[in-house]
């Protein structure tokens, strides 16, 4: 009989691992063999260590949704203190005199932790159920089916037959024979399961060895489906996930890959080989979880933009096409693969991006999915030449003009005309110690051109010696880039880093996020060495440096202050608090908005959006303004013009405009300055 | 059936950078940067589309100057197969441009012509129906669609107050308009193989007979009052007043 | 001095007669229904060219009238089928064509002549012996003070192309060039729904609604025969009201005529500040629906 168990276990588990490891071979073949595009791996050893131990074995991304954040976390920690105890109850159960853990304090501590651990998994494992069935979190809404429903039935019945098998071994009844495992662990370690044999009235030698065998096959079934089962499911995501961590790309993971036009064949993402193999890493890594698309902007206001199934669907083509690849040879790719814009995922759902990168922040696996949709992006437009009609409109005037609008370049930098400011175009004088970089916004957009001469005001209040381009000045690129016309950004980004060489700028300051995100990240990647400073940095040196003083306004007394953040220069550059200290130096009439810095809402601008018509659902930026408008906000400070003109719009059109400004940070500087 | 198609590709200068000297107040158009006429690339588009159905090739004529060569490019980009610049383009006068057009025309096997119904920076609109009578082909204009099926054209013609289904044999030249497509983006291997096509230029072989003499060319004088208003109250006020004595 | 002027749109036929006044010899030919429209208008002899017109037949009958009539100048309106026939007969004829005129006067047998370029950024004054003007509409008022001249039926030939088919314009009975008082929109609009707003000031104002090119062609907020502008109709009503329009040049061109020019528009520099008579900084949403309260105060 002991002879039969064992021999059974050991071929159900290693059918398990079997079938565990074939699985996984096949999944990693894939994405080894399978993708093409190329990648850098930009990251120190110690980041990835220090990556790893935050997010995976202390679960740190997990928390920024708290209440799912700490019974994942809970459910995690349970999880590794048990994979001990099945080591030790498999290894005893094939042969039943071996001790894999010898006894000891170690051993008696690692059962207190799993005697502990396995109550919280199933109260877990109860709050699961509850949120998904009960309170119906709507980030599960539609991803309650067989698979979730599964894995949780199996990790409550390996922990109930935990407990029973704890009540079953009280010495003399069990011991000695195989998987009596807690042998020779005092009971005072397993006080849980102490507690529930205090419950149940004794049982017979007999009756109660043929109920130990009856669970101990249960538990053991359990376990070896489980295993057999996690690399075909979402729990893939136990052996992938911390892999993906393990392996992150960059600390950037916004930063979008350069195409070399010379060399590379292929642009962007058509079918599953132009995507990388970490990119496949983060597809399998996915759990279906869902904090991407409830803080994706486009899905919060009704688009059917879903990061997550973006993914999901990029994984369910890996999936399916991977094998046929593998059982035909990989030559056969032209044949085989078959692209996946349209059918899965539509343009559509490409085009609502707003890039503003909530969903990769969000999640706790680090998913790049921006880059993903931009990739796509890039297939559309560089392959195809599809766009919406706006944005190919934006890229003619880009091309012809330097501008995303019609402009006429020459006028470029006739707001600063009469201000007293070199202008290099004209003066071609490159004694200045800092380039003041306009951008397209704030030099054509009259809104706008307010925040270009506070800029303007302030430098000059401060003493700096700074310049202007003036029609040297082109667009940067990044409505191009980020909406996958590399091949305009880069012509953009050739002429201006040769016109700023020209210039021998070594500095620059500038007030819109998206250009200072540019020329700081991506033409960083493109050769360009520079100090690039956002002017919410700037002016808060200038404050802590004491070259320029502010001084609050008689009405400030009567204002409620919010900060709205910018996504390129919250989360793409990490610059949350220097906005929030400017104003607070001034007033404490400050509220913060639902949603702020890293969750912060984008304005609805973003990844060319800006010159999109957004016509499904609402329109995010009326969604922010209600959140301003909830915290009864007087003015909504910025720091991005895209931001300024998608608030100040919605304003506008829901008639907030009597009770509610939009203010850019310069502007609340330049006009509380303190003249001396 | 394979077609060969030409197609009339205008460069003008970029109307939005064009300026008026201050205090002259004559219209300066010397460094303007030059661009495909936004009809002409419609033209090139219909084209390109009916070549990607029926096969064929797709030729490119441009008439301007030595300076707009570099336009074709942009032109291969979008999908023409092979081109030539024609240089010596004086002033507007369709008569001349319809000559040298014609004759190199005359040169080429053709199954139809496509230009733009009218130009953005003259206005002029004659081009298509000269050439129809010079080169003795039917013309079949203002396209809102147009079709080819064996040897037959068929044209959804706009005019001004109706639309018309027209049909022809071909060879014919067909006029497109801004409603007929939406032309494509060019995709990036086919810029880059534009860059290193060649650019045929060649002189006009007649010469300009031109009838016109220029006076002057000067931005129009605009003798509005320009009362603005930033405050909305004292703005309605005075708009009131202005609309009830035009609408008494 | 003889004139051949031919529209396919009597109205225009009517305006060139009666800008060319007295001093030359007038003969009109035009398509059947259009006869009455130019019918008192002064010209010595009206023609109507029965059949089925395409631009090679009439063509073909112009040069027949000219030469059998020993025309000195031909005036064809500028419409899509005139400018078409204006074409066709230039190569056929061997003629000198000047497009799109706005004025003409003779001086020594040198005609001098008015038409914009460069999408209207310009306005070129030319002398030239040519002797085929394309002459755009609303050269003048049309008018009808005149006997009514004789009207001779002609024949057209069997059309060169094929005409399968017509279907109307589906026009809403719109005639933007003769109304007194327009209401226009433009991108600035934002949405279609803030239409019903500006119908709203059109009633009180008693105008016609009519848009820029992205509203009518590319929005299509608005019919296509709404659209003013250098590619759409070309306007003088004596009131003309831009709500949410930034004033491109091809816009203007179309709106020139016009006697007085308000604009509503949020941005201060929009070009179309430079070309009204009284110009409205703000929000248009906030602006119409006070503008139309204190007019029907």
């Amino acid at each position: 009989m002991m002879y039969l168990s064992s021999i059974l276990l050991l071929a159900g588990l290693l059918a398990a691992a079997a079938s565990f490891f074939y699985t996984l071979y096949s999944i990693f073949w894939n994405a080894l063999r399978i993708p093409e595009k190329k990648i850098k791996m930009g990251l120190s050893i110690g980041r990835r260590i220090y990556l790893t131990i935050r997010n995976v074995l202390l679960q740190g991304k997990l928390f920024k949704d708290s209440s799912g954040g700490i019974m994942h976390a809970l459910m995690f920690w349970g999880f590794v203190a048990f994979a001990g105890y099945s080591a030790t109850f498999f290894a005893r159960g094939i042969v039943p005199s071996y001790q894999l853990i010898p006894a000891g304090l170690f051993k008696d501590v690692l059962f207190l932790t799993v005697d502990i651990f396995a109550l919280i998994v199933i109260v877990d494992v109860g709050y699961a159920v509850l949120r998904r069935w009960v309170i119906k979190v709507p980030r599960y809404q539609g991803y309650n089916g067989f698979e979730a429903s599964f894995i949780l039935f199996l990790v409550a019945t390996l922990m109930v037959t935990y407990y029973a098998l704890g009540v079953l071994r009280l010495d003399g009844v069990s011991a000695g024979i195989t998987g009596a495992i807690m042998e020779g662990i005092p009971a005072s370690y397993t006080p849980i399961s102490g507690f529930f044999a205090s419950l149940f009235p004794g049982i017979s030698g007999s009756s109660g060895l043929d109920l130990y065998w009856i669970l101990y096959g249960i538990h053991a079934i359990d376990f070896i489906v489980f295993l057999a089962y996690i690399p075909t499911s979402k729990h893939l995501h136990l052996v992938a996930a911390p892999l993906n961590v393990l392996l992150s790309k960059d600390t950037k993971p916004a930063q979008i890959s350069l195409i070399d036009f010379e060399q590379q064949k292929r642009f962007g993402a058509t079918d599953i080989r132009d995507f990388s193999w970490k990119d496949y890493m983060d597809f399998y890594s996915c759990t279906e979880c869902g904090r991407c698309t409830y803080n994706c902007p486009a899905f919060l206001t009704g688009k059917t933009l879903s990061p997550r199934d973006i993914i999901w669907d990029l994984r369910k083509v890996v999936m399916e096409e991977g094998p046929k690849l593998r059982h035909a040879g990989i030559e056969e790719k032209d044949k085989i693969l078959t692209p996946v814009i349209g059918e899965p995922i539509s343009e559509e759902d490409l085009w609502s991006c707003t890039t503003c990168m909530a969903c990769v922040e969000q999640c706790p696996v680090m998913i790049d999915h921006v880059e993903k949709i931009v990739d796509m992006r890039r297939s559309l437009v560089l392959n195809q030449g599809k766009a919406p009609k706006e944005t190919i409109e934006t890229y003619t005037n880009m091309e012809m003009y330097g501008s995303p609008w019609i402009n006429d370049p020459s006028t470029r930098g006739d707001w600063a005309k009469d201000l007293n400011v070199n202008i290099l175009s004209e003066s071609q004088n490159d004694d200045f110690d800092i380039l003041y970089w306009v951008g397209c916004v704030a030099s054509y957009d009259r809104r706008n051109q307010d925040i270009a001469k506070s800029i303007v005001k302030i430098l000059q209040k401060a003493g700096v010696r700074f310049a202007i381009l003036g029609s040297e000045e082109k667009c940067t690129g990044d409505p191009a880039k980020r909406t996958g016309n590399e091949y305009l950004a880069q012509n953009l980004a050739t002429a201006n880093i040769e016109t700023l060489n020209r210039h021998k700028v070594h500095k620059v300051i500038t007030g819109c996020p998206h250009c200072f995100n540019s020329l700081k990240n991506d033409y960083k990647e493109m050769g360009l060495e520079m100090d690039v400073i956002h002017h919410t940095e700037f002016i808060n040196q200038l404050i802590s440096l004491g070259k320029i003083d502010l001084k609050a306004l008689e009405s400030d007394d009567k204002e409620k202050f919010t900060y709205h953040d910018s996504c390129y220069l919250g989360r793409y550059n990490k610059i949350y608090e220097e906005p929030r200290t400017i104003i607070k130096t001034v007033t404490s009439n400050f509220e913060e908005m639902e949603m702020n810095k890293s969750k912060g809402l984008c304005c609805g601008a973003g990844g060319g959006r800006l010159w999109m018509n957004e016509n499904v659902g609402t329109k995010i930026s009326h969604k922010r303004m209600e959140m301003a408008d909830k915290v009864n906000a007087t003015t909504v400070v910025t720091a991005c013009p895209y931001c300024m003109i998608m608030l100040d719009d919605a304003r506008r059109v829901m008639g907030k405009d009597e009770k509610m400004q939009i203010s850019d940070i310069s502007e609340f500087v330049a006009s509380r300055l303190v003249q001396n | 059936m394979p077609l060969n198609i030409i197609v009339l590709i205008k460069v003008i200068p970029d109307l939005e950078q064009i300026k008026a000297n201050a205090s002259t107040g004559e219209v300066q158009t010397d460094r303007i940067p030059l661009r495909l006429e936004t009809l002409s690339e419609n033209a090139i588009e219909a084209a390109v589309q009916l070549r990607e159905k029926h096969g064929g090739k797709v030729f490119g004529l441009i008439f301007g100057k030595q300076e707009s060569a570099p336009l074709m490019k942009k032109a291969y980009a979008m999908g023409v197969d092979e081109g030539t610049v024609l240089t010596g383009y004086g002033e507007n006068n369709p008569m001349h441009t319809a000559e040298v057009l014609c004759q190199k025309i005359r040169t080429m096997q053709f199954d139809l012509i496509i230009s733009g119904n009218q130009s953005a920076d003259t206005y002029t609109g004659l081009l298509p129906g000269i050439i129809s009578s010079k080169l003795n082909i039917n013309l079949l204009s203002n396209a809102l669609t147009l079709s080819i099926d064996q040897a037959t054209i068929t044209v959804r013609s706009s005019l001004d107050r109706k639309i018309q289904n027209l049909s022809s044999q071909l060879p014919a030249i067909v006029s497109v308009t801004q409603e007929t497509n939406q032309p494509r983006l060019p995709p990036v291997m086919q810029i880059m193989a534009a860059g290193r096509k060649q650019i045929v230029t060649e002189a006009a072989q007649v010469a300009d007979t031109a009838n016109v003499k220029r006076i002057s060319n000067k931005a129009p004088k605009s003798e509005r009052r320009k009362q603005l208003f930033e405050k909305t109250d004292e703005g309605i006020v005075a708009i009131v007043k202005a609309i009830k004595e035009e609408i008494r | 001095m003889k004139t051949l002027i031919f529209a396919d749109d009597g109205e225009i036929a009517g305006q060139i007669c009666s800008y060319l006044k007295t001093g030359t010899e007038n003969y009109v030919a035009t398509l059947p229904g259009e006869e009455s429209k130019c019918g008192k208008t002064g010209a010595k002899q009206i023609f109507v060219l029965n059949g089925k017109p395409d631009s090679s037949n009439v063509s073909i009958a112009l040069k027949e009238l000219k030469d059998r009539e020993s025309i000195d100048y031909v005036f064809i309106g500028s419409t899509a089928f005139g400018r078409d026939v204006a074409g066709k007969l230039s190569g056929l004829g061997n003629m000198k064509p000047l497009s799109e005129i706005t004025s003409i006067a003779f001086k020594d047998g040198i005609a001098v002549t008015t038409r914009f370029l460069y999408g209207g950024k310009s306005v070129l004054t030319e002398e030239s012996n040519s002797n085929l003007f394309v002459t755009a509409p609303g050269i003048s008022e049309i008018v009808q003070d005149k006997p009514g001249s004789p009207v001779q039926q002609l024949n057209l030939n069997d059309p060169a192309v094929k005409i399968v088919g017509e279907e109307k314009k589906s026009a809403g009975g719109v005639d933007l060039e003769k109304a007194k008082v327009i209401v226009s929109i433009g991108r600035g609009l934002g949405k279609p729904d803030g239409i019903p707003m500006v119908e709203q000031l059109a009633k009180a104002v008693k105008g016609e609604i009519a848009g820029s090119r992205p509203v009518c062609l590319d929005y299509h907020w608005l019919s296509e025969d709404r659209q003013v502008g250098l590619s759409g109709k070309k306007v003088k009503p004596k009131l003309y009201i831009a709500v949410g329009i930034s004033g491109q040049i091809q816009h203007i061109a179309g709106m020139r005529g016009a006697k007085t020019v308000i604009a509503i528009n949020k941005d201060k520099t929009a070009p179309i500040f430079e070309e009204c008579d009284y110009g409205l900084i703000g929000d248009l949403y906030q602006i119409v629906p006070k503008l139309v309260a204190s007019l029907l105060a």
